[in-house]
């Protein structure tokens, strides 16, 4: 008897898996951390608090871009797949570009402590001498 | 990685690729956009300590690496030709598998500081307990499993009516090794040597314990003192150097096939 050939619902399961995983990271984990040495943990601050409206649509945009390739609704899988790595620059440059950005705001809103102001950032965590 | 395999690009848009995310991760770090991000000015305040420990961490690799081909290459070779070798081979090789990478580096300070204590000659080369020595050593055992595997697995695979075709056309033992079964086994000895490279790459973090130097230092002194900076400025290269390495192997290997088959 052929077997029955059912449509698959999920296109690219790594992918998704990725997503998934980076949505729980950015849902429950600070993008940045502020604090006034390399020694204490900090005051977090959320990825929706760090960045201004533009780069958390330009995140959020790519981010549904992925989710699409990842399921791939209405593609081939082929097209899927360049949908994703065509995806990738993109979220790789803008997060880079987020992540200094907001450095460079967290030191330039620093008040002037003794010493210098410290704004620093340790992976997705940012340190701020207030 | 991922969509790149699964589209089956060819080697040139691969390496186009790499480049790009490459020259991306390049271009923000040399406009300065990064630097004040913590990372980047522990990196700033320790750049002559990283340059040196990065360079300790390559030639720990690299000095692994060339015994284990070396010696690894003839024991495939071995294990081909001889079953009785072979069974024994793997068996002993399978042990050195499955000891912690801790626990290997541990057990040969106590042998290496007495040898060095012996002949003195060993120890005025640099052989002791902790250090360069033990750190090579252990890597050396680890990294030889996957290539002496690799090598029997690859040599084993050329089709027999190949070898017999060879040895119709007249050609001598080591002629069919040379001209035959090394460049059909090829892509799999250097799939193994991949494997043990970006293995030792990680490998190479542990043998800082020893005082060995490498990434692995930082990643040890940020544990101890609770700065997650350090240990970034550690892990950081330790995992890019891994997939630069994983990157130019499987390229290396998509080029050692033959034409058509890549």
């Amino acid at each position: 008897m052929p077997r029955e050939h059912t449509p698959r619902v999920i296109g690219n399961r790594v992918l998704l898996t990725l997503w998934l995983a980076a949505a729980i990271g950015v849902a429950l984990l600070p993008f940045a951390t502020l604090s006034p040495n390399r020694l204490v943990s900090g005051q977090p601050v959320m990825l929706w608090q760090a960045l201004p409206g533009w780069q958390l649509g330009g995140l959020g945009l790519i981010a549904a871009g992925l989710l699409l390739a990842a399921l791939a609704r209405g593609m081939t899988p082929r097209v899927a797949c360049w949908l994703g790595l065509a995806l990738t620059l993109p979220l790789l440059g803008l997060a880079l570009f987020a992540l200094g950005d907001y450095a460079q705001r967290a030191l330039a809103e620093a008040s002037p402590a003794p010493g210098f102001p410290r704004a620093a950032l340790s992976g997705c965590c940012c340190w701020r001498r207030r | 990685m991922d969509a790149l395999q699964r589209l089956r690009l060819g080697m040139l848009s691969r390496a186009l690729f790499a480049l790009l995310a490459l020259g991306l991760i390049g271009a923000c770090l040399a406009s300065d956009l990064l630097a004040p991000l913590s990372l980047m000015r522990e990196f700033a305040n320790q750049r002559d300590i990283f340059v040196a420990q990065g360079l300790r961490h390559l030639a720990l690799v690299g000095g692994a690496l060339l015994p284990a081909l070396a010696l690894g290459l003839p024991l495939g070779l071995v294990a081909t030709r001889s079953r009785r070798w072979r069974d024994g081979l793997f068996s002993v090789l399978n042990v050195f598998q499955t000891l912690p990478s801790i626990a290997v580096f541990g057990l040969l300070i106590a042998p290496l500081a007495a040898l060095a204590h012996a002949v003195p000659w060993l120890g005025e080369l640099g052989v002791s307990g902790i250090g360069v020595a033990p750190a090579i050593i252990a890597l050396v055992l680890y990294s030889l499993l996957p290539v002496v595997r690799n090598t029997y697995a690859g040599l084993a695979g050329v089709p027999a009516t190949t070898l017999e075709a060879a040895r119709g056309m007249g050609m001598t033992s080591r002629q069919i090794l040379w001209r035959v079964e090394l460049p059909l086994a090829l892509p799999v000895i250097l799939s193994g040597l991949r494997i043990v490279t970006v293995q030792a790459i990680g490998l190479t973090v542990v043998a800082a314990l020893i005082g060995a130097g490498g990434f692995g230092a930082f990643i040890f002194q940020g544990l101890g003192q609770y700065a997650i900076d350090l240990v970034l400025l550690g892990a950081i290269p330790t995992i890019v150097l891994a997939v630069i390495a994983d990157f130019l192997l499987q390229l290396l290997v998509a080029a050692s096939r033959p034409p058509g088959t890549r």
